[in-house]
């Protein structure tokens, strides 16, 4: 499929939550790095860039819970990403036909597998937030090389130990509840479930929240999922609120407008202060119902509350997933527009730039990529949707 | 002590570690006067037991030892919760910037 430049100029801003460089790891590694190394068996998809991709105009998966895709992006000229390239939204079909395009049938069967098995753990994700992708390979039993992951001993410990912190409580709540004799298991039982591969090692857990067997794995996976995500969205708090006020008092340009362009940019500024505000509080009453049935269940042993949480876990991680991907490429684009005027108003030209690029992270359905390039050189020509 | 525990808030923190008669034992939760722990294998609970809390602080190379002298309140398979005088006049706060709801509390806009 293609790209419309613009698009993928913000999406190539994108932080770390919607966009995995896969090509940028690639290019720090050693030309004579051995093979192990790279995170694709095929080299192509070692220069590519990968990205979230929310498609409204799809529909998701048969009405699931999944709100997002992941895009894979092959630039033309991998030293020059934002020129154009190739790009198509991942699925097992249309990335066996990508492969019948790019490879003969005799490397292809050799690292089919290989590759496939990584991207569908990457395409399981909502984000691409270094510790949720750390996480999710660790619970496939897939191990992928440290150069891929930019995250600090540091962060992993302190996450690690969040997570952790919060799981004690609650298995301790729910084998209270059990017939099985957990006394000495507590500790082993918590790490069990942070990095849950067999869903017979939490059972009690599974029986006292109710869940049925069949996605009792992807709801604890997706709570497990939302407490890592309060953490990301209480690190870009301070900055989303400094953004706000920033939108309240400064977004109207140092010079004169006329009183159209001045109703033009006060209307759009206001669809943008409203939407970010919907998006805001609406992750907080998700936060808020999560903490509400945990504390329920944890400090008055009613299990009600939290049970109700997690029949809707799915779909509330993948919402804070996509938020957290507009808000965070929301703050990057501001910070990239502001960068020379610090907390003074910004020249028209650049204000308007601006917003126009906040309505089409925020307000706008993302459209598929349009790239000048012919049509019969993008993917879409091979019978992409 | 007992019913003012029930009133008191209930931290899940990170970065405090305890030790209970000088064996490692997870908090679960923990308040200004009373702690939940797991109760450590074959331990068997008397009446009163000795808990070092270990508190790391950003700032400082070495945890904070705190001790305290705790009263039994309740025992299970799983879990041990003991009663005690706060140790320190900071001892709530301490606890509060280590707890991990409050450290990742979201504000509505």
């Amino acid at each position: 499929m293609g790209m419309q430049r613009d698009i993928l100029k913000q999406y190539l801003r994108a932080g770390p939550s919607r966009r995995f460089d896969i090509a940028f790891f690639t290019n720090k590694l050693a030309k004579d790095s051995p093979p192990e190394s790279y995170m694709f068996a095929n080299a192509f998809l070692n220069g590519s860039i990968l990205f979230k991709w929310v498609d409204l105009g799809q529909p998701h998966f048969g009405g699931s819970a999944r709100l997002i895709s992941t895009l894979i992006y092959l630039p033309y000229d991998p030293q020059r990403p934002g020129d154009g390239g190739e790009s198509l939204i991942f699925t097992e079909e249309s990335f066996l036909r990508l492969l019948e395009y790019k490879i003969s049938a005799a490397e292809r069967s050799s690292v089919l597998g290989h590759d496939l098995e990584r991207l569908r753990v990457l395409d399981s994700l909502p984000t691409f937030s270094p510790f949720v992708v750390e996480l999710a390979f660790q619970r496939a039993g897939i191990d992928i090389p440290e150069a891929y992951l930019q995250l600090t001993p540091e962060v992993r410990e302190k996450l690690t130990a969040h997570l952790k912190g919060r799981l004690r409580p609650l298995i301790v709540a729910a084998y209270r509840r059990s017939a099985m004799n957990v006394e000495k298991a507590v500790e082993d039982l918590t790490a069990k479930l942070f990095c849950l591969r067999d869903i017979a090692d939490v059972m009690p857990l599974i029986e006292a929240l109710q869940l049925p067997p069949d996605i009792a794995e992807d709801v604890l996976n997706a709570w497990i999922g939302i407490a890592y995500f309060e953490y990301e969205y209480a690190s870009l708090q301070p900055t989303l609120k400094h953004f706000a006020g920033w939108m309240m008092h400064h977004a109207q340009p140092e010079e004169p407008l006329t009183r159209q362009d001045r109703d033009y940019v006060a209307s759009l500024s206001n669809s943008i202060r409203q939407k970010i505000r919907a998006d805001w509080n609406e992750i907080v009453a998700i936060s808020t119902r999560y903490r509400q049935g945990y504390d329920e269940m944890v400090f008055r042993g009613n299990l009600e509350p939290f049970v109700q949480f997690l029949q809707t876990a799915q779909s509330s991680y993948w919402r804070m997933g996509e938020v957290l991907g507009r808000l965070e490429q929301t703050v990057l684009a501001w910070k990239h527009f502001t960068r020379f005027f610090g907390d003074r108003r910004l020249p028209f030209s650049v204000l308007f730039e601006m917003l126009g690029v906040l309505r089409d992270v925020l307000l706008a359905a993302d459209r598929p990529f349009e790239i000048g390039k012919p049509t019969s050189q993008r993917l879409k020509a091979m019978g992409e949707a | 002590m007992v019913d003012d525990r029930r009133k008191e808030h209930r931290h899940v923190v990170v970065g405090i570690d305890a030790r209970l008669n000088d064996r490692p034992s997870a908090i679960v939760d923990i308040s200004r006067s009373g702690v939940r722990l797991v109760r450590p294998a074959d331990f068997v609970p008397a009446e009163f037991a000795v808990i070092d809390f270990s508190v790391n602080e950003p700032r400082r190379s070495k945890p904070r030892l705190v001790r305290v002298e705790a009263h039994l309140v309740r025992a299970t398979a799983i879990d041990v919760s003991y009663a005690y005088a706060p140790p320190l006049r900071r001892w709530e706060a301490m606890l509060r910037a280590h707890d991990t709801f409050a450290q990742t509390a979201l504000t509505k806009m």
